[in-house]
């Protein structure tokens, strides 16, 4: 089955590529939606360069943002899939170098106390994989997102304590977007983990980010805690770079997971609007399908 | 109400005096990319700026690209440098360390990026003659048309090297610090502290509660944050 591991590799090199210089259209019908609605001008004119933007990197297919980023994958397996697991991650590493290393694109990795390049785009621990299962199907998911500095930087993570309840999760992230301001290049969108552990909340909301914009969670406690916090973080004001707006997010996504009865902690990614996100379904004879989201339809 | 320019590099005291928080600005002339690896070893490490170095004057962008050198028979008498995946701005609070004394030693005109600057700059800019504006971040295939790398100093740092830049019709820059001693993140930053009662209300934050720790508290806000991180 060498074919299926070639044609992991491929997709990952052709998803990072795709993710660089096409975003989402959910994505840009937000930002066409906030531009309509803005009532400054500043703002306004930050909308039509972002939208000019977008349409000049896909029609000189290039790279909309000058940050390549940093690459999550989600892999899905379907169980009917004549698959070793361990080569997986190997062929994913292998696509994302090999993508940066043909075009000569910006390697963003270097080691973190020598601060030196580690000359390829993939390294230790980089990029960063999550697994799972897709039961009865003979094909793969996988999903990518090639998040850019300027966001992953405003990174905000707490081990809060029960008697803070969900007052202290609103606090601690409507304290954090103040603190962000126009760093995170707004508007764009928050991911919000709650619940969990130490390491598992971070990683939902990061995961928070893949959702489709405009997709409430299902579960009605945390679809109005989501509202709220959209609310709120509009009503700061930062808008477009900082600059002021009446968009800051175009989407708050809360993902949870049960906690510790002792625990209560929460984590905030924050995304800007340069959502470098694509997916792709790789079926068992090495076709392989774009997907916008699991589960999604093929569009290409 | 904010106002257009188009100004030719090197910038004079004048010009950026003249300029206002919130004007829209498009450079043309010569302008420098600047960044941490190339600050630090600079100022940290105290390596003397390359021969061919000087930023009197000129706009220093606080900018992150992927370049590669073309090869001379390929592209053209002056063209030895090509974008890859393009250049575009990066988080300028991330520099604020090493940004006032820049401003101060070197006399730039204009520092550009995005996020911001603080305090130490904003009074460099005032005392120097020196404005800070914003670009839109990410909107790198945008900008990066109006730009040309003609030389690259310490190549070795790859793309935390110094670039000297070209650039047409650069922008739009918005001016977010002026030559004055105002800082438009400061402005927001009164204006979103004065709502922020406001906010919590809205949002249904009953208390302002503090996790229990065994060090001295910095504050409302329940979490150990450093104020001056960024990306």
């Amino acid at each position: 089955m060498s074919t299926l591991y070639d044609a992991v590799e491929e997709t990952a090199r052709t998803l990072y590529g795709r993710a660089l210089k096409r975003y989402p259209p959910d994505l840009v019908a937000a930002i066409r939606a906030a531009a309509g609605q803005e009532t400054q001008l500043i703002a306004k004119h930050h909308f039509k360069m972002m939208i000019e933007s977008i349409e000049k990197g896909e029609a000189d297919d290039r790279p909309i943002c000058q940050d390549t980023g940093m690459q999550t994958f989600w892999v899905k397996i379907g169980t009917e899939c004549d698959v070793k697991g361990d080569r997986l991650g190997g062929a994913i590493a292998e696509g994302v170098s090999r993508f940066s290393a043909e075009n000569e694109y910006r390697r963003t990795t270097v080691h973190p106390l020598t601060r030196k390049k580690i000359g390829t785009q993939s390294g230790r621990g980089h990029p960063s994989i999550y697994w799972d299962w897709l039961p009865g199907k003979d094909y793969i998911e996988m999903m990518m997102l090639s998040k850019g500095s300027g966001s992953e930087n405003q990174g905000f993570h707490a081990m809060l304590v029960p008697a803070q309840g969900v007052s202290g999760i609103k606090q601690f992230v409507i304290d954090s977007v103040l603190a962000a301001g126009g760093q995170f290049c707004p508007p764009g969108i928050a991911g919000v983990g709650v619940g969990g552990t130490f390491d598992s909340v971070a990683r939902m909301a990061k995961e928070a980010l893949m959702r489709p914009l405009g997709t409430h969670n299902p579960d009605p406690d945390v679809a109005r805690l989501e509202e709220d916090l959209m609310a709120a973080i509009n009503a700061t004001g930062i808008g477009p770079m900082g600059l002021g707006g009446d968009t800051t997010v175009f989407w708050v996504s809360v993902e949870y997971g049960v906690t510790h009865e002792t625990q209560n902690p929460v984590a905030l990614n924050l995304q800007c609007w340069a959502h470098r996100k694509a997916g792709a379904r790789i079926h068992a004879g090495g076709k392989v399908e774009l997907i916008h989201n699991f589960g999604g339809e093929a569009y290409e | 109400m904010s106002r257009e320019w188009r100004l030719k590099t090197p910038l004079s005291e004048e010009d950026v005096r003249a300029l206002g928080l919130l004007d829209v600005v498009y450079l043309t002339g010569k302008m420098w990319g600047i960044r941490d690896e190339n600050l630090r070893r600079h100022l940290d490490d105290g390596e003397a700026l390359p021969e061919g170095v000087d930023y009197a004057g000129y706009p220093l962008l606080h900018e992150a690209a992927g370049y590669r050198q073309v090869d001379a028979g390929g592209a053209g008498k002056n063209r030895k440098w090509e974008f890859t995946s393009g250049m575009g701005n990066t988080t300028s609070t991330r520099m604020e360390r090493w940004m006032p004394e820049i401003i101060e030693r070197y006399g730039p005109r204009a520092i550009l990026g995005k996020g911001g600057l603080l305090e130490g700059s904003t009074a460099a800019c005032e005392r120097h003659g020196c404005v800070y504006m914003s670009t839109i971040g990410g909107a790198a295939s945008h900008y990066d048309t109006h730009a040309e790398i003609i030389n690259v100093y310490w190549p070795d740092l790859t793309s935390q090297a110094i670039l000297e830049l070209e650039v047409t019709d650069y922008g739009p820059c918005f001016v977010a610090i002026d030559a004055h001693g105002n800082n438009h993140y400061f402005n927001m930053r009164a204006e979103q502290i004065k709502k922020r009662g406001a906010i919590y209300e809205k949002a249904g934050v009953s208390r302002i509660s503090e996790r229990p720790t065994m060090t001295p508290s910095s504050g409302a806000g329940g979490n150990d944050r450093s104020s001056t991180k960024s990306g």
